[in-house]
């Protein structure tokens, strides 16, 4: 158990940290829409009626989407865009998908490679897109969700104003939803841009993030 | 929904005020009770709502709804108690919201 949990404490620790994330959100999203509905008279939601809501479900929809689209799209760009000195990019030479001897597929295949990995034909290439197919499969699955779920949420606005709700189409070209969206895909954009440049010239010892702390800034593709 | 802003027409059109008024958000009957200084049981039949008839279109979205007839649409709260009406006696403006001749302060 102890082995399990060393050896596992990466995910262990974001996943707690994940949980507690998202029940606190729930907490104060809870409170924050009571408030909203308390100043316009309209009663209050108790706090499973507030996590089943449309409001909670776009809030943590929209979050999941960027996040999920950020590590799509870091992981295709890094396949074939570089970055000097940076720990984040692939070595100079090795733009592209690279041969199947360096990603050891088919008969460059190990005995502990994954079964996918050995057998070859279309199981090797599905196994070798999995990671961007479902990190693909989720971004657009979460966008779904936030669509429909802020589509709900901003109708329901606009019936607390007594106006009439829009379809999800027009929806999908409002600027609710597109707001929602591009608030946070800024961030996201930002922050995988900023390591990328801040690895190049600083350190943080001991993480598999950084370059080890005395690499010159010029060596590419070398983590701690 | 439907059943509700049905009930709430059918009390008017036989003068039952206080039946109306019970459906009403605490806000809408109290801003109706202010703007005419009336009790709502009274003022609410005085509004002279237009009658509706046949089945409204109903629009739902989590704690709202829309209850939209020829001749009267009506904005309907989920409230902790159940679903009461906010507004009635609404007509569309051309831009913005309804224009009701009851509503919510």
């Amino acid at each position: 158990m102890r082995r399990f949990v060393r050896e596992n404490s990466l995910s262990l620790f974001f996943g707690l940290l994940f949980v507690a994330a998202v029940v606190a959100q729930a907490v104060a999203g809870w409170h924050q829409l009571n408030a909203q509905l308390a100043a316009e008279r309209l009663g209050h939601l108790g706090f499973w009626g507030y996590v089943g809501s449309a409001d909670f479900a776009v809030d943590v929809a929209e979050n999941w989407q960027s996040e999920f689209l950020q590590f799509w799209l870091y992981m295709m760009a890094t396949v074939w865009l570089l970055q000097r000195g940076s720990p984040e990019s692939k070595p100079l030479d090795k733009v592209g998908r690279e041969t199947d001897k360096e990603q050891k597929i088919g008969r460059y295949a190990e005995d502990d490679s994954p079964a996918w990995a050995r057998s070859g034909g279309w199981r090797t290439g599905v196994y070798a897109w999995s990671l961007a197919m479902v990190m693909g499969l989720v971004f657009v699955l979460s966008w779904l969700v936030q669509s429909v779920a802020g589509w709900v949420a901003f109708n329901e606005t606009r019936l607390q104003q007594l106006q009439d709700p829009i379809g999800w189409g027009s929806y999908l070209a409002n600027a609710d939803f597109w707001a929602r969206t591009l608030q946070n895909w800024q961030s996201e954009f930002l922050a995988v841009g900023t390591l990328a440049v801040l690895t190049v010239y600083l350190r943080q010892r001991g993480s598999s993030q950084s370059k080890p702390v005395g690499a010159p800034h010029t060596a590419t593709g070398v983590d701690g | 929904m439907r059943d509700l802003a049905r009930h709430f027409h059918d009390a008017l059109a036989a003068g039952e005020g206080a039946a109306a008024c019970d459906v009403l958000t605490p806000a809408t009957r109290e801003e109706l009770e202010a703007s005419t200084g009336k009790d709502c049981r009274q003022a609410v039949l005085e509004e002279q709502l237009p009658a509706v008839t046949g089945n409204g279109e109903v629009s739902v979205f989590g704690t709202m709804a829309q209850v939209d007839y020829a001749a009267d649409t009506l904005f309907l709260a989920r409230m902790p108690d159940g679903w009461t009406i906010l507004a009635a006696g609404c007509a569309p403006r051309a831009t913005g919201p309804y224009d009701c001749t009851l509503k919510g302060a």
